[in-house]
């Protein structure tokens, strides 16, 4: 076997037994080795990293299925235990525990239905309609009951723990920093300019780094569309201004627009940020075609990292969803606040000594290897 | 009749008794060179990568030509795709009929269109929006929904060339997609129940599964009837397989039961299948399809 299939090997295996294993409570797990290089190990937390978020959706793939095969598994066990125990098969146990228990749906139930939605005078056929979907909803809810029943009787413990979400490694290099030079949170804001929910989260992140300048920092990574040729120019007038060291200025002007840019309005932005070079839509276009072939590579690595659509945020390379609303991601800030103490050990993505945006960043959040899993995180639902 | 006219008329009809049946000559099946694609917003390819219509990224009718690669855009390998690379017949031609909310009620009218393109090789993927409702009382019956199908596929068999082949593919386990997107909201990766509470306002499909006011019951009401509507599919084509010799019929359940993965599905919309999904729906469909063994 070669060592790279004996590593994806292990790593799948690895995964599986991720999902399945039974955390006995108090105990860490133990680090797992997953290569070796000359007898020196390689761990599995040192990998997983690397793999963005592909490992852990992967890992949740499995869990849900192995959970609900277990779920499956289990009520068909008792059904039958049940039904062994009645002398009967578990047909004639259902027929007899849900079909007999089920009454006629009358004439009054479809009337307050429909007089719910305010659909009285709907005709003859929706009535039929909801006659049936009232009938099969009872049949179905009762034998969800007598399975609920029979589960109640027994001990019954599901072992099948969800992943836990991991932190991932981004390369900081280059990302014009807002905030503080030596964060204890470092927010990577996945974003465009022509996205208004970028805009929406860019103002959340304003505000945290205003609350806590000395302690978190504020990193933005485009998130480009492959076919949006105007984020694609809003997107290089940001560079052209950050190797200005204008970056921010020309950055909270464009998200000011909440995403509906115009080519003049880069234009004038352009000539206002003293971008003379690229103040005309010909020179930015030039500008534009000549990066498209690193977008490919851009977009890969945003969706090796799990950034599908814009905006994503990573807080110490945790990921979060705008989606989730701006209080979930204040708990996540303060969360990884709380854990990390000012000017702590912890990896230190930035520590650059107080360089300006212009200069390269030349770090990587790499997250502490030998933390082993952390608990779960996920953002409460607000 | 005269006596004598009676017995030939009586010997003429026992001849005919006893000679054996001739079983209707089964058409030579046509090369799929003209696909034409009926369906609803899966057959779209909506939000598959971008918002909206994503047509080159069609299970069934997708493409990747020069603009689509200068743009990085996804290549699902299509049966369109599939035709010209495995059987490359002549005059090829792809027409995706489907539209983005279209329901058994509107497979009629696609079935024509699907007619007057003079399709070889029609795939059928329809049902999606009559078990994705707003309201339960708006799900149709057995009745309404075979009517719906067999109006459609009386149209093909009446207008398409002899020898073209229908090829109808299972509904979708939507309730595999609500754990889908369950799934995701649960991970903390995209809040999927954000957006499906847009059900509520009817301005998101699927309420019959996704609404957040659905019950455990409700959603296996839905998914009662997405089985009962797959075995109406299966059982028209059955029909039609064995009443119409001069067109080929075919159906696989198989993607019924695919199970699909979080990245199968849309990150924009939550339900619709992503490049991945579309794909997969392809790869599946295909391996078990009337074409497979080309």
């Amino acid at each position: 076997m070669s060592p790279s299939c004996a590593l994806s090997t292990t790593l799948g295996a690895s995964l599986l037994i991720v999902v399945g294993a039974v955390v006995a409570a108090g105990q860490e797990p133990a680090r797992q080795v997953v290569a070796t290089i000359d007898g020196r190990a390689i761990h599995l937390d040192e990998v997983e990293p690397r793999l963005g978020l592909e490992a852990y959706r992967l890992q949740a793939d499995l869990h849900r299925l192995l959970e609900r095969g277990v779920r499956e598994l289990v009520d068909d066990r008792l059904l039958a235990r049940e039904a062994d125990r009645r002398g009967v098969t578990v047909e004639e146990f259902l027929v007899a525990e849900v079909d007999a228990h089920l009454a006629q749906v009358g004439d009054a139930e479809v009337d307050a239905y429909l007089a719910a939605r305010d659909r009285s005078g709907d005709g003859p056929e929706v009535r039929t309609r909801v006659r049936s979907y009232l009938e099969e909803r009872a049949r179905i809810a009762r034998r969800l009951e007598v399975l609920a029943e029979l589960r109640s009787g027994v001990d019954l413990e599901l072992l099948v723990e969800p992943p836990a979400p991991p932190r991932v490694a981004i390369d900081l290099a280059g990302l014009p920093r807002r905030g503080a030079d030596q964060p204890d949170v470092s927010v990577v804001h996945f974003a465009g300019f022509r996205c208004p929910r970028c805009a929406e989260s860019a103002r959340w992140l304003e505000a945290l780094v205003d609350e806590h300048p000395e302690r978190v920092a504020w990193f933005h990574h485009s998130a480009l569309s492959r076919v949006d040729d105007l984020a694609l120019s809003a997107a290089e007038l940001a560079a052209e201004a950050q190797a200005a060291g204008r970056f921010w200025p020309v950055h909270d002007r464009l998200m000011a627009y909440e995403g509906r840019l115009t080519t003049d309005d880069l234009g004038l932005l352009a000539a206002d940020a003293g971008l003379a070079e690229v103040a005309t839509p010909e020179a930015l276009a030039g500008v534009v075609a000549s990066r498209r072939a690193d977008l490919g590579r851009e977009l890969a690595e945003a969706e090796r990292l799990g950034v599908s659509q814009a905006p994503v945020v990573f807080v110490n390379g945790r990921y979060f969803h705008p989606s989730f609303g701006r209080e979930a991601l204040e708990e996540l800030v303060a969360d990884e606040l709380a854990r990390t103490a000012p000017a702590a050990s912890v990896a230190s993505p930035a520590g650059d000594g107080g360089r300006s945006e212009s200069e390269t960043e030349s770090e990587t959040f790499d997250p502490p290897a030998a933390a082993g899993r952390e608990e779960s995180h996920v953002p409460e639902i607000p | 009749m005269s006596p004598r006219y009676r017995s030939f008329a009586a010997l003429l009809a026992l001849a005919l008794a006893l000679v054996p049946a001739v079983p209707p000559v089964a058409a030579q099946q046509l090369a799929p060179n003209r696909i034409s694609s009926t369906g609803d917003s899966i057959t779209e390819a909506i939000d598959a990568e971008l918002p909206l219509a994503n047509h080159w990224a069609s299970w069934a009718g997708g493409y990747s030509n020069f603009w689509t690669r200068l743009f990085g855009l996804a290549d699902v390998r299509s049966h369109n795709q599939r035709i010209d690379f495995f059987i490359n017949p002549g005059g090829r031609a792809n027409f995706i009929e489907a539209k983005s909310g279209a329901d058994s009620f509107d497979f009629p009218g696609q079935a024509l269109q699907a007619v007057d393109h003079a399709a070889a090789y029609v795939t059928v993927f329809m049902g999606h929006n009559d078990v994705c409702q707003n309201d339960f009382a708006d799900i149709p019956t057995d009745a309404e929904f075979e009517a719906n199908m067999r109006a459609g596929l009386e149209s093909l068999r009446t207008g398409l060339p002899v020898g073209a082949t229908v090829y109808v593919v299972s509904i979708v386990d939507i309730y595999k997609l609500w754990e889908l997107g369950d799934e995701l909201t649960a991970l903390g990766l995209l809040d999927c129940e954000l957006l499906w509470s847009l059900t509520l306002l009817e301005l998101f499909p699927c309420g019959t599964m996704l609404s957040p006011l659905n019950s455990e019951e409700d959603r296996q009401f839905t998914r009662g009837r997405n089985i009962a509507f797959n075995e109406i599919l299966s059982a028209l084509v059955d029909e039609y397989s064995q009443a119409d010799p001069e067109h080929y019929y075919f159906y696989t359940g198989s993607i019924f039961d695919t199970e699909f993965v979080a990245d199968d599905i849309s990150w924009i919309d939550c339900f619709h299948p992503s490049p991945r999904g579309q794909k997969k729906l392809s790869h599946k469909t295909w391996n078990v399809g009337p074409f497979a063994d080309f």
